[in-house]
């Protein structure tokens, strides 16, 4: 992690004359390094030890050095057995594993709980761990409906512990050098005009109970389930999820309001469950209506749910370039043909952007003179180093998103992605939700309604 | 992983072996979000983002493959070597027309001078890369397939799956337990002279040529691809797919007597084949767990 690497073993690294090794498995160093104190340590329990729960226990924490897992919650005996008992032999740790959320932060001295169960549940656990002096990481979205959003937004505010929501992008790396360097600083693209995305899929992954999971019926109606299927594919079910506009929408969206510096008036949205039937919409398309900073601006947004084409990204159109930005494959600048190469030079000098797949060094002359032959193929940009940020975290979002909000707990950071911002997107998503209910509707938003 | 994985479950009933397969096709995203070298916010693209003095703390999957592809890279004399990104990167630079072939032969001599120059140290106790002196990138072409076959395995039996067969692009193959019909899974080695059917169960076969993809393979102990290979083809046999993956890229650099001695000294490889001029035949099958029809 750069912005709080130890000088002396960067410069020990570098200055080190192991060359030439190519790659070995040894550690350069004869102990560990990175020693942070136990008391420096924020003690964090994860609840709710799913897919993304799994994810955080296993590969967020684990990359978090100040970061101490204590306890995992999950009402699901089998998943949260395997989470204390994988990873307490990976680590050799004694995390120890709950039912009862409510037991756990009574027993356990935490500083911080990790969230990653049904929308349904957020709000309730979330505030009332706050008042409980527990900083509190929220998976999205907040919840399934904007009252409780809205009480989550108002526990921070009013408790003043910390309460980040999980839209890892917000700590993307490539995205935050997007927003900060070649947007609000460079303004390299000029005024943006479209947003566009989608998050197409080719099925809805629904899941089957492991057999090893013996549910007790009785036991899950406690917690606010009515069947089984509910526990697994609580997404599906409007009383538990928000379907793929909260999903899945909503982290895109999200980038559309941080990208535009705003907020929509306006929003058109229509959808319906035509393809799977089930409670929840699986199509949805949506128009908002932007007044930026820099002028009008449209996000057109779609949600496919039986195909995987066009895949996942988001698409940002200026008028002296556009950029394809995505977590996957799907990363691409283009200067508009207005804006002369050379313009472009000084992002290239100052190390921000490259073209020709990085490989410039290795041409004997310049672009465009390989010698004659063949058509040659359309030239675009890839970000190459992130220089000039505040900070680079060089960690997988889902894991910076998490470092940082640890971070904060030990006051060396402030959060990236508050509740007060997130719920300013969960706004229009849940208009967009009001929308597809109305059967396709036109929605204007008061500027106030964002307001906490 | 640009490939296709085709997964076949026997005796589960339609539900759980749709569920099983939803598990399986997840995690292959999974771990291409990880290992793939095309993302950008993987594992592997952060690592060959890294510079001297750098270190990074990886995902215990990444971890994993790495200290494999470290541990079969000295058992090959390096003949099997995950640091060819960039030669990779070269070739296809030049494809696409932005290098020309002339460029190209004089960047695939600098790339192999910055790779000589370079030392990465992998962390044996603790998921951690260290980069002491950068010019080397990673590509997991030549085994994240094996590896992510490997990790199915894992899952599969966890939930209890017995009888079931990975085939990955047709290049590596697993097969677990019994098939629909018999007590073994049929699979046919091939040639363009020959056709050699076979019994197998409980293993993996991994095939490595150029037939399909032309001229891919870089020797990692050159960084050049225009070597004379001495084989069409090459299959090597072992229970872990990560290692027969793997060995089946570094055997088709290796002469016959160098697989002989692998056969011999190698307990997790149980056999390999070699195609030459059309011709099939197998090289020391003294652990034999295949019946050839």
């Amino acid at each position: 992690m750069k912005s709080t690497y130890n000088t002396n073993r960067r410069n020990f690294l570098k200055s080190s004359v192991l060359a030439g090794t190519g790659l070995v498995l040894a550690n350069p160093f004869s102990g560990s390094a990175m020693n942070i104190s136990a008391n420096d340590k924020v003690n964090v329990a994860v609840v709710g030890c799913g897919g993304r729960g799994s994810g955080m226990i296993f590969s967020n924490i684990p990359k978090i050095p100040s970061a101490n897992l204590v306890a995992v919650c999950d009402i699901v005996e089998s998943r949260r057995e395997r989470a204390k008992n994988e990873f307490n032999k990976r680590y050799n740790t004694k995390v120890k594993a709950y039912e009862n959320f409510y037991e756990m932060i009574e027993k356990e001295n935490l500083d911080a709980i990790a969230m990653a169960t049904p929308d349904f549940w957020h709000m309730k656990h979330a505030v009332d761990a706050l008042k409980a002096g527990i900083h509190v990481y929220c998976e999205k979205a907040m919840s399934n409906n904007i009252e409780d959003a809205k009480k989550m937004a108002l526990a921070q505010k009013e408790t003043g512990k910390l309460l980040q929501i999980g839209r890892q992008r917000r700590s993307n790396d490539r995205y935050r050098f997007t927003h900060q360097i070649l947007l609000e600083r460079e303004k390299m693209f000029g005024r943006l005009t479209h947003a566009i995305g989608q998050w197409n899929r080719s099925k809805i992954w629904s899941m089957k109970p492991n057999k090893r999971d013996k549910l007790d019926l009785k036991k899950l109606k406690q917690y606010g389930f009515d069947t089984i299927d509910q526990v697994y594919n609580w997404r599906n079910y409007t009383k538990l999820g928000g379907g793929v506009v909260s999903d899945l929408g909503s982290h895109q969206i999200d980038i559309f309001n941080w990208f535009l510096g705003s907020y929509p008036h306006t929003v058109y949205a229509t959808g319906n469950n035509s393809y799977f039937g089930l409670e929840q919409a699986d199509t949805m398309a949506t128009i908002l209506e932007y007044d930026t900073p820099n002028g009008p601006a449209i996000g057109i947004y779609e949600n496919i749910s039986n195909s995987r084409a066009i895949g996942v990204y988001e698409r940002f159109i200026g008028d002296d370039g556009a950029f394809i930005i995505s977590e996957g494959k799907d990363n691409k600048i283009y200067r508009e043909s207005k804006v002369e190469a050379k313009a472009w030079q000084k992002y290239i000098d100052k190390g921000y952007i490259s073209n020709l797949a990085s490989m410039q060094k290795y041409k004997a002359k310049e672009s465009g003179d390989s010698g004659i032959k063949e058509t040659a193929p359309q030239i675009s940009y890839d970000i190459n180093k992130m220089n000039d940020m505040d900070k680079v975290y060089n960690l997988a979002a889902h894991t910076a998103h998490l470092y940082n909000f640890i971070e904060s707990v030990r006051e060396r950071e402030t959060l990236n992605y508050d509740a007060i911002t997130s719920y300013k997107s969960e706004v229009c998503i849940y208009k967009i939700h009001e929308a597809i209910n109305a059967g396709g509707a036109r929605i204007k938003i008061d500027p106030k309604e964002y307001e906490i | 992983m640009a490939t296709q994985f085709y997964l076949e479950i026997v005796d589960l009933d339609r539900e759980d072996a749709e569920n099983a397969a939803t598990l399986c096709f997840r995690k292959i995203d999974e771990l291409e979000l990880l290992l793939s070298r095309f993302v950008p916010d993987s594992d592997i693209s952060r690592i060959n983002r890294m510079e001297s003095g750098d270190e990074l703390m990886l995902d215990y999957e990444t971890w994993q493959v790495l200290k494999t592809s470290v541990t079969i890279q000295q058992e090959t004399q390096g003949a099997f070597n995950i640091g060819v990104a960039e030669y990779m990167n070269i070739f296809r630079a030049t494809k696409q027309g932005i290098l020309s072939s002339f460029e190209m032969t004089h960047a695939l001599s600098t790339a192999f001078e910055e790779v000589q120059k370079s030392s990465i140290y992998l962390d044996p106790e603790s998921p951690k890369i260290y980069c002491l002196h950068q010019g080397m990138k990673f590509d997991l072409g030549a085994i994240g397939k094996g590896f992510a076959i490997d990790q199915l395995t894992i899952l599969l039996e966890e939930l209890g799956v017995q009888n079931y067969a990975i085939n990955v692009g047709n290049s590596t193959v697993l097969v677990q337990g019994k098939s629909p019909n018999q007590e073994y899974w049929g699979f046919t080695l091939s040639s363009s002279k020959e056709e050699v059917p076979l019994e197998l169960k409980d293993v993996t076969i991994s095939a490595s040529g150029t037939f399909y993809q032309g001229q891919h393979i870089f020797d990692p102990r050159t960084g050049q691809n225009d070597f004379e290979s001495l084989y069409d083809r090459v299959w090597v046999a072992s229970k872990s797919a990560a290692i027969s993956d793997a060995y089946s890229t570094a055997c088709f650099l290796l002469d016959v007597e160098s697989l002989k001695e692998i056969v011999q000294t190698h307990s997790k490889i149980d056999w390999i084949a070699i195609s030459q001029q059309g011709k099939i035949e197998f090289i020391g099958q003294n652990h034999v767990p295949l019946k050839q029809l």
